[in-house]
């Protein structure tokens, strides 16, 4: 069943006010149109590089961000056009996950009040008996001992924090849960730590995840589907096995190739990058991606390429599929 | 150490008080300080059982006596004891001090705090703001003054009202930054409400630099009203302060110069033990060293 | 140039210990390791970045074409790194001044190594823009730091650290800031630059993809100790010591299907922690009970130096 249905979202910065009555606002278009769905138990990952508004999609759904255009629903009911006090409820069931842990977690706060304050609004428990082994429990859950309760934050390593802000958030069993670049903070041996814990918490309870990342490893570990953002839109969205065995948009191919690989065998031969992404207050004309695309002919400089079906649930936003060749690795 | 974090409250009182004293470490001028002023406190605590004789006392026959075994300070010009009044009027700066730093951090950090987290409001309020902070601080004092009696609380509400406009804008930033932080972006997505937001989750953030600038404006506070204490507008003529004394005996200066040396004195070295706390204090807030080592 | 035993402390922490390695002209030397392992101190300390601060050298030599720079003076020290040696670092913004146009901080560079007049100079300061691959240089010079991309401020850096003409450049996590395509880039022009100008490079990271890619031989530190070095192939062909391994399976893959990782269980140690013995054993699947309590010496087998008592076997 759909549990998260967005439609068109758009998410406008206005950039610079303009002096003259009537012209238009400098905008930053930082998400500009783009739909999808994520069914309940699924995680979809949304990849993409710095300032492709993929942070921004999450912190939309969760009201950080007022959106300016377009719809979002959670199991069929409409949240973004709700105010905040009404929208409060609801926000037991989308929670966030931020990237760094050292921000995220109130360094004045011990770990039992930082824990315990969600089940307190929510009402799901009030007295201290009720709280604290729901406390305990959840921390164990998340691999730390429960008697550190009376800590506080700086107290602890990055993946311990990390691990707080996970109990923090499940503590409420929400049925959705936004993860922003959970593990990119982190080192690499303690990222697969947190990577472990989140794919088994995620099995176990049965929610879903919209996972941000700009990892393609880590992306590939966690999520059942993936959506590729460029510039604000989604250029290729589609089942894992399909974006990472039959990649078909360019700038995916391009991603999967620039990773650094351990393995000799699995190096792509060197891409021919062009350029570097361009800003979203100043995107290039039709396909954003042209002017870095080696297979860039004049339509794509002229009209932005719809979101195509290539198969069964794989999507891809280009003028040429299926009209080029992906050298791969030998 | 370099790795050391900054000082955040424990829950072991110990703990507690040796990240309290942790910016006087190595720092001799301040530790002398704050002495002085444990000493100024001390005094203005015990005035009474301390002073050798009633500051308020006329003793015609002792008038303008100088400084000696009798009189440590001398007397003034109705043979009232220099040395008994000076520790009396270390109560008053005492008093003074601890009464402006509580009105402008509760009406500044209130105004700060409501205009940087609700913007709107702030915008309208932040402006008043900004046009009393036009006026130089010693001129709002006297036109305020002018408008209420001479009093202790009077005095204390007029030099109150003026650092809260430095409270509130200083506040204002603090929270405008704070409030972007991504744990109150995480309290907010807990659904957290916007006062347990800026009580519970800003407010606790904010008591290290509160208590910095306290000590700045206790230190201002101080020469403020000496100011107005000896342009006459200050707390009421009777009242041993060091302000009031320093003018009543202006016209003696050249007969009886103890007059105005001792309480000058003070003055100074008060102000300047209160400037050496803070900046000691503001030393160790500033965050800059610890993220240095932090990349390595 | 050749690193022995360097120890270095914070106060009387040690926080890097008899680290020794040697760097030839025209080879990359990685060195990896998580944070708070000392790579950067490492760096730091060899460039001498590191006088009026509390960190301490508390023994060892850098031997660097011939002398000793340690024992140098500091003025000595100053003008051998300053021309033939050159360092870039992780965040170009914060290296490059904000008030400046690009041109003048290389101009500034060129003039403090070479008795040339400005407008020469500026000549210079284009070709080196052209070598590091920026389009339409002579354009750039006019750029403020702002004005330029995350990838275009790491090749002024670049630039600016080619201005000297050195042998030796350390990079010093220098595309972590980075996106991974334009990460691709900067470490296709290192290459290109040092097969150019056969100069040595140390490159300092975290992340073993890109170390693998672009470094001919690997140390990896671990609380401020090198536990592993060797060729980058032997490395990951045959890790020994099981902190190397540990790292190699736990990176997530894009291009295999994996459901769960093989993590290293616990946590990095903070620089001021103590471990007795090997400081690996407590996050350590091999350890036996002498690993808590003798640490290990630096055993050499073949060209591979390992320090560990129950070293992964070759075949695994």
């Amino acid at each position: 069943m759909t549990l998260l249905a967005v439609d068109d979202l758009k998410t406008w910065f206005t950039i610079e006010k303009s002096w003259k009555p009537g012209a238009a606002d400098k905008v930053l278009k930082a998400v500009d149109g783009i739909s999808f769905a994520i069914e309940e138990g699924e995680v979809l990952s949304v990849v993409g590089e710095s300032g492709c508004g993929k942070s921004t999609v999450g912190r939309t759904l969760t009201k950080l961000e007022a959106a300016t255009g377009g719809t979002a629903s959670l199991s069929g009911k409409e949240f973004l056009s709700m105010s905040n006090a009404e929208f409060r409820p609801l926000r037991q069931q989308i929670q966030m996950i931020f990237q760094d842990p050292f921000a995220s977690l109130n360094p004045r706060m011990t770990i039992e009040q930082t824990v315990s304050e969600p089940l307190k609004i929510h009402g799901l428990a009030q007295s201290n008996a009720e709280i604290r082994p729901l406390i305990a429990d959840m921390l164990s859950k998340v691999g730390l001992d429960p008697r550190v309760m009376k800590r506080f934050p700086h107290e602890f390593s990055g993946g311990q924090r990390q691990r707080i802000a996970i109990a923090r958030v499940m503590i409420l069993s929400p049925s959705l849960i936004i993860a922003d670049e959970p593990v990119s903070a982190l080192d690499v041996s303690i990222q697969a730590q947190v990577l472990n814990l989140l794919k088994k918490l995620q099995s176990e309870s049965g929610v879903a995840m919209l996972f941000i990342s700009h990892d393609l490893g880590v992306v590939r570990l966690i999520s059942d589907r993936v959506a590729v953002m460029y510039l604000g839109r989604i250029v290729e969205i589609g089942p894992k096995a399909n974006i990472f065995n039959n990649p078909s948009h360019p700038y995916t191919q391009l991603l999967l190739d620039s990773i650094p690989q351990i393995d000799p065998a699995k190096r792509a031969p060197k891409v021919a990058t062009l350029g570097e992404p361009a800003s979203a207050a100043n995107p290039p004309s039709g396909c954003a991606f042209h002017p870095r695309c080696p297979y860039a002919s004049k339509l794509c400089s002229q009209a932005a390429p719809e979101l195509q079906v290539l198969e069964s649930k794989h999507q891809v936003a280009c003028h040429h599929v299926g009209q080029f060749e992906r050298q791969v690795a030998a | 150490m370099m790795v050391r974090e900054t000082p955040i409250l424990e829950t072991e009182k110990t703990r507690f008080l040796s990240n309290l004293l942790l910016p006087f470490r190595g720092r001799i001028l301040a530790s002398i300080g704050l002495a002085w002023l444990v000493l100024m406190a001390f005094f203005a605590i015990f005035a009474p059982w301390i002073t050798p004789y009633d500051p308020l006392a006329i003793e015609p026959v002792a008038r303008l006596t100088e400084p000696g075994a009798t009189h440590f300070f001398g007397t003034d010009h109705f043979g009232r004891d220099t040395f008994s009044r000076c520790i009396y009027g270390a109560r008053m700066a005492l008093l003074i001090g601890l009464g402006t730093v509580f009105v402008s951090l509760t009406v500044g950090g209130f105004i700060g705090m409501v205009s940087a987290y609700f913007t709107r409001i702030g915008s309208v309020l932040m402006r008043v703001v900004d046009v009393l902070m036009a006026f130089p601080a010693l001129l709002l004092a006297l036109v305020l003054m002018t408008l209420f009696e001479r009093s202790v609380i009077n005095t204390i509400i007029v030099i109150g009202i003026v650092y809260t406009t430095t409270t509130a804008r200083i506040l204002y930033g603090m929270v405008l930054k704070l409030k972007n932080e991504v744990f109150v972006d995480a309290a907010i997505c807990s659904g957290v409400g916007h006062t347990s937001i800026l009580l519970r989750h800003i407010l606790p953030n904010l008591i290290s630099p509160l208590l910095v600038q306290a000590s700045f404006i206790f230190a201002f506070a101080q020469l403020q009203a000496a100011a107005l204490d000896f342009l006459g507008l200050g707390l009421p003529p009777e009242i041993p302060s060091w302000g009031n004394m320093l003018s009543e005996s202006r016209i003696y200066v050249t007969r009886a110069s103890w007059l105005l040396i001792y309480p000058g004195l003070l003055i100074i070295l008060s102000v300047f033990s209160m400037n050496l706390v803070g900046d000691a204090a503001r030393d160790s807030l500033d965050p800059r060293f610890k993220d240095d080592i932090a990349g390595v | 140039m050749d690193v022995q035993n360097l120890s270095i402390s914070v106060g009387n922490n040690p926080i890097v210990r008899n680290v020794s390695f040697s760097i030839e002209a025209g080879k990359t030397l990685g060195i990896v390791g998580e944070s708070g392992c000392g790579k950067s101190l490492t760096s730091l300390a060899i460039m001498g970045l590191l006088e009026g601060t509390q960190v301490r050298l508390t023994s060892g030599r850098v031997i660097f074409e011939g002398t000793d720079i340690l024992k140098v003076s500091v003025s000595e020290r100053r003008a051998l790194l300053g021309s033939r040696m050159a360092m870039i670092f992780q965040e170009p913004m914060t290296s490059l001044n904000p008030v400046y146009r690009i041109g003048d901080q290389i101009v500034e560079m060129i003039l403090q190594h070479e008795p040339v007049g400005r407008t020469a100079a500026m000549q210079r300061a284009a070709d080196l823009l052209r070598r590091v691959r920026i389009p339409d240089p002579e354009s750039r010079l006019k750029s403020f730091p702002h004005q330029l991309s995350g990838g275009m401020r790491q090749r002024v850096m670049i630039a600016i650290a080619l201005a000297s003409n050195p042998v030796l450049l350390i990079a010093d996590e220098p595309t972590t800031a980075l996106d991974v395509t334009v990460q691709a880039q900067i470490l296709d022009l290192l290459e290109e630059l040092k097969t150019e100008s056969g100069m040595g490079v140390i490159l300092i990271s975290h992340d073993l993809g890109v170390i693998a890619q672009t470094c001919h031989s690997v140390a990896v530190m671990y609380r401020g100790q090198i536990v592993e070095a060797c060729s980058t192939v032997e490395l990951f062909a045959n890790p020994l010591h099981p902190y190397t391994g540990g790292l190699i399976v736990s990176i997530p893959d894009a291009y295999s299907n994996v459901d769960e990782l093989n993590a290293i269980p616990g946590r990095v140690p903070t620089i001021d922690e103590r471990i007795s013995g090997c400081a690996f054993h407590p996050r350590c699947h091999c350890a036996k009970d002498n690993c808590s309590t003798q640490a290990p010496q630096t055993i050499q087998r073949a060209d591979h130096l390992y320090q560990c008592h129950y070293p992964l076997e070759a075949s695994s």
